[in-house]
């Protein structure tokens, strides 16, 4: 399902200012503001409803997909369709959800995931790690990636030695987002430390193009992360190195 | 004579000054090992005990020490401290004795904090006792059992007894048995169970759900689903999974059979005559 609005200018301005008669449409997330001034905010978890003064401006930005439907882990794992070869210095692309964060001033009314909700653990029962799930292909350039709705955009580097990824992880929680000028959203740059015991992902937070604009708005959802989530560390995660086997005979 | 008695009077006097001020330096070496020992143990006890339990502790150090070298500043003063020493041996013996599970909570108290197998908000099994932890202090943990009531159990018991906590780990496993006909086709039934673990939000791709055929029961062949959930919605999971489950059978034509008894009658003679009632026509 594309990105719909009852105003097409509404989609272009990140964070989007819902004003009275207004309704957004991100994926599966619907945020409609009627006249009488009800909001109804659902997704396919569920809805949200408050009633907000009309002068009272409404916004929904784009939120680290941490919080639907359980907040119970600060990070986010992209399986890739396909094993990618990367070696130093190289670049992917990907897509990365993101959920929607419906506010009136600093209050949240409603967070709403636009794409279905999967967890995984990434690693073994004992000390894997607890991620939010997305599947999404790995492309050369951004071109290549399908039509991103209800996901943003990450461009991933990797430094270190050559390494066969399945997927990448990384901490959510003190991300930006940055948008282009067609409201395409996007994560920062992750970097791929890569070694042969694993590779460690840390969200350098640099915008992954230029010309690109913050999305401010973000930073105010920092004040409602559940205390568990204020822990930084990156995301590490084992991986199989094989190496090639050489004839001897 | 008199020269003598003076010498005398001072020489007692400046034995006197001699030992005031050695005790002096005792008690003022005590003072200041103890105020290190204090400054030691708020530094390395602060970070991973409250201030409740760290606090208690390093005052009992503190006046122990303190105590210690004022009974070691009393000796250059020729008093014997050995009968008070006995004494206070016997004293502690005897308070020891009378507050032995008083002092076992509490030591097992600062061992729990130390080693923390449980923590407030964690759902556990305690000696039996399950619910949530509400508090700990350096005498006993309280639970809030599920049903509402607030057990309160002494940390002597605690540290004593086996500890299960279903929090501390990274994924648990949800687990439903459920019976279906046996004239149902096995893998639509499987297939069906997946599907429904597969869109839960909260069942874990990896490590993936499964669904098998546990047990070829008396009136049900009895399929079990298993998934991995985050274990804070463990629980809400199994309920969500188990209610929709009949739903989903449903909706696939597969029946969930009542119990059924195939009766046999051999060397029956002379016809078995049935009743009927109602229903037939």
């Amino acid at each position: 399902m594309p990105i719909h609005a009852s105003d097409n200018e509404l989609l272009l301005r990140v964070p989007w200012r819902i004003e009275a008669g207004q309704w957004i449409e991100i994926g599966d997330a619907r945020i409609e503001r009627r006249e009488n001034g009800d909001l109804e905010a659902c997704d396919r978890y569920g809805c949200a409803t408050a009633r907000i003064p009309k002068g009272q401006p409404v916004y929904a930005a784009p939120i680290p997909a941490i919080y639907r439907v359980l907040t119970a882990t600060p990070y986010i794992y992209i399986d890739f369709e396909s094993s990618v070869y990367i070696e130093d210095g190289e670049d992917y692309w990907a897509l990365a959800p993101y959920e929607v964060e419906v506010y009136v001033g600093d209050i949240a009314v409603a967070r709403l995931s636009p794409v279905e909700v999967k967890f995984t653990l990434v690693g073994d029962i004992v000390d894997g790690l607890l991620a939010r799930y997305y599947k999404s292909i790995a492309a050369y350039t951004k071109e290549e990636l399908p039509d991103p709705v209800g996901t943003a955009v990450v461009r991933f580097i990797v430094r270190g030695t050559s390494i066969l990824l399945p997927g990448v992880g990384f901490n959510a929680v003190s991300t930006r987002f940055y948008v282009d000028s067609t409201g395409l959203i996007y994560y920062p740059t992750l970097t791929v430390e890569a070694s042969n015991g694993g590779v460690v992902v840390k969200t350098s937070g640099d915008p992954p193009l230029e010309g690109l604009r913050e999305v401010v708005e973000v930073r105010r959802a920092r004040r409602h992360i559940a205390a568990f989530l204020q822990q930084t560390q990156p995301f590490v995660m084992r991986v199989q190195v094989q190496k090639r086997s050489l004839a001897t005979q | 004579m008199a020269e003598d008695i003076l010498s005398g009077l001072a020489g007692a006097i400046r034995g006197s000054v001699e030992n005031f001020v050695i005790a002096i330096l005792v008690f003022t070496a005590g003072l200041i090992i103890a105020y290190f020992v204090r400054s030691l143990m708020r530094r390395s006890l602060k970070p991973k005990l409250p201030p409740h339990v760290y606090r208690p502790l390093e005052l009992l150090v503190f006046y122990s020490l303190l105590a210690v070298s004022g009974i070691a500043a009393l000796y250059p003063f020729g008093i014997n401290l050995s009968g008070l020493l006995i004494a206070g041996g016997f004293a502690g013996i005897v308070v020891g004795l009378a507050a032995q599970n008083t002092l076992g909570n509490l030591v097992s108290g600062v061992m729990l904090l130390i080693e923390q197998p449980l923590r407030i908000g964690d759902p556990v099994n305690v000696a039996g006792v399950s619910g949530v932890v509400v508090g700990i202090n350096i005498f006993s943990t309280r639970i809030r059992t599920w049903d509402g009531p607030i057990v309160r159990i002494p940390n002597n018991t605690v540290f004593n007894e086996i500890i299960t906590n279903y929090v501390r780990m990274r994924a648990r496993r949800v687990e439903i048995a459920i019976g279906v006909h046996y004239d149902t086709d096995i893998d639509k039934a499987i297939e069906t169970v997946k599907r429904l673990m597969e869109s839960h939000p909260l069942c874990l791709v990896n490590p993936g759900p499964e669904a098998f055929v546990d047990q070829y029961a008396d009136s049900a062949i009895v399929i079990k689903m298993r998934c991995w959930a985050p274990p804070q919605a463990w629980f809400a999971t199994k309920i969500e999974l188990q209610t929709r489950l009949k739903k989903a059978l449903d909706e696939a034509g597969i029946k969930i059979p009542y119990p059924q008894l195939d009766l046999h009658i051999v060397d029956q003679e002379e016809d078995l005559r049935v009743r009927l009632r109602g229903g037939l026509e």
